[in-house]
């Protein structure tokens, strides 16, 4: 038996209808539905710029004869660039950093809560990736300095994106609230259109607060991409390994 | 009573209120499973870990290329010779005599053997050196190791030190990757238990 794509696929399938009903169970039906698609959507956001701009591949292994064998070449869903498979992953790890924070810091602030969420994805991001990048589940191509195979802007991105998704999640469906810099941006886009609504996020139907809560996402998709430059530039002069070559 | 209208009217496109606040009994019960659930992920990892031990320690195999197509077509630049094209006269010629030629006469026979003529069977007879031309063979890898240092300009596309996993893996009587991993794999253990035991704990205090 070897941990290969299909193996790896299958085990995330399985898991992830495992942690969809104790999601729904700690969240609440829609709450969960809002996390997971919420989840699914950002990481699929993030790893398909990271596949653009040539810092991860998923495809070299599945186009070729490596796994001519499986159907489909390996994974056998694909959204666009990246495989339903990794974006479950992800979602599986963001269910667990939060409610791993939100049940030891129940009364903590909530950037405290949404670091420590982060700092558990990182923790589990370091266990995934040695076996992923060994297994070929996917490649990493960064100019970067890397440890254990693994490129460190990486890690620092595992953080970052949950600390964000945390955060959103946590201030528009769960204790709803507007931070005050949020409201103005807010005022001036989404809620001239599709919400239509100047009341506050909490007293906005759920219609609307799943509005809020994929605008909150689009920011803090932006702001995961300002924070990952100044990482990126510094890494790209600092590295032990470059770029594969294209003629890979 | 106006009051309740107007909340139950700000809700009226909110989902059951019920579902969408979980008491904390059924929330307990959604951490444990997703958590457990957690765990097990964890578990499959080091068991996918374990599995993948060899492949860490092979130094190229995080940026080997996959193999090439079987079904693919040869290409077009390499010619393959058809029989009739393989010419049949440059055989080497310092290659054992055919039998059935060289060994006609005793002469020829004792020079293929390297044997004097006349020399009776088991007789000990001193080897002579060998006259014939050795061919050196220049050293490629002596050039490519030079040819590699003068390209050698920036970062490789090969990681060295920490970052290489199969220096780590190699270690411990190649048993690194997989310690890292079970320790790894312990601490995260131990990091869900702890929301798990949380919540167990608020569970039976109630």
């Amino acid at each position: 038996m070897k941990a290969n794509v299909i193996v790896f696929e299958a085990i995330t399938f399985i898991l992830f209808i495992a942690f969809y009903i104790g999601g729904r169970k700690a969240f609440g039906k829609s709450r969960n539905r809002a996390f997971l698609v919420g989840a699914i959507l950002f990481s699929l956001a993030i790893e398909t710029l990271t596949v653009l701009i040539g810092g991860k591949n998923y495809y070299w292994y599945s186009i070729n004869s490596y796994y001519k064998h499986y159907p489909l070449g390996g994974y056998i869903i694909w959204l666009g660039l990246v495989p339903l498979a990794a974006t479950l992953l992800w979602a599986m790890v963001a269910a667990t950093s939060y409610l791993t924070a939100f049940t030891l810091m129940p009364r903590a602030k909530l950037w405290a809560r949404s670091a420590l969420a982060g700092g558990v994805a990182v923790v589990f991001q370091a266990l995934i990736e040695p076996v992923a990048v060994t297994n070929h589940w996917w490649t990493w191509n960064l100019k970067s300095f890397y440890f254990l195979d693994v490129p460190l802007v990486a890690l620092f991105g595992g953080f970052g994106a949950m600390f964000l998704f945390t955060y959103a999640f946590q201030t528009t469906l769960v204790n709803i609230s507007d931070p005050g810099w949020l409201k103005k941006v807010e005022d001036a886009t989404v809620r001239r259109w599709p919400v239509k609504s100047n009341k506050i996020a909490k007293n906005l139907n759920w219609t609307e607060q799943l509005e809020i809560f994929t605008f909150r996402l689009i920011v803090a998709f932006a702001i995961f991409a300002a924070y990952m430059a100044p990482f990126i530039a510094i890494f790209w002069a600092v590295t032990n390994r470059g770029q594969i070559k294209s003629t890979w | 009573m106006a009051n309740k209208r107007i909340e139950l009217e700000q809700y009226k496109h909110y989902v059951d209120l019920l579902e969408e606040e979980p008491n904390r009994k059924t929330w307990r019960r959604g951490v444990l499973i997703s958590l457990i659930t957690a765990m097990v992920l964890v578990l499959a990892m080091l068991v996918m870990g374990m599995l993948s031990n060899s492949l860490a320690i092979n130094p190229s195999n995080i940026l080997q290329k996959p193999p090439a197509k079987s079904t693919s077509t040869p290409s077009q630049d390499t010619t393959v010779p058809s029989t009739n094209q393989i010419p049949t006269n440059q055989v080497p010629t310092n290659q054992l005599p055919n039998q059935s030629k060289a060994y006609n006469s005793p002469l020829a026979m004792s020079k293929a053997l390297g044997v004097p003529l006349g020399a009776d069977d088991g007789a000990l007879i001193a080897q002579t050196t060998s006259t014939q031309p050795t061919v050196t063979v220049p050293s490629q890898t002596s050039q490519a190791t030079t040819s590699n240092t003068k390209k050698s300009t920036g970062p490789g596309t090969q990681t060295k030190g920490v970052g290489n996993l199969s220096n780590l893996a190699s270690g411990a009587s190649g048993r690194g990757f997989q310690i890292s991993l079970l320790i790894l794999s312990l601490c995260i253990l131990v990091l869900l238990y702890l929301p798990i035991r949380k919540a167990r704990l608020e569970g039976k205090s109630k």
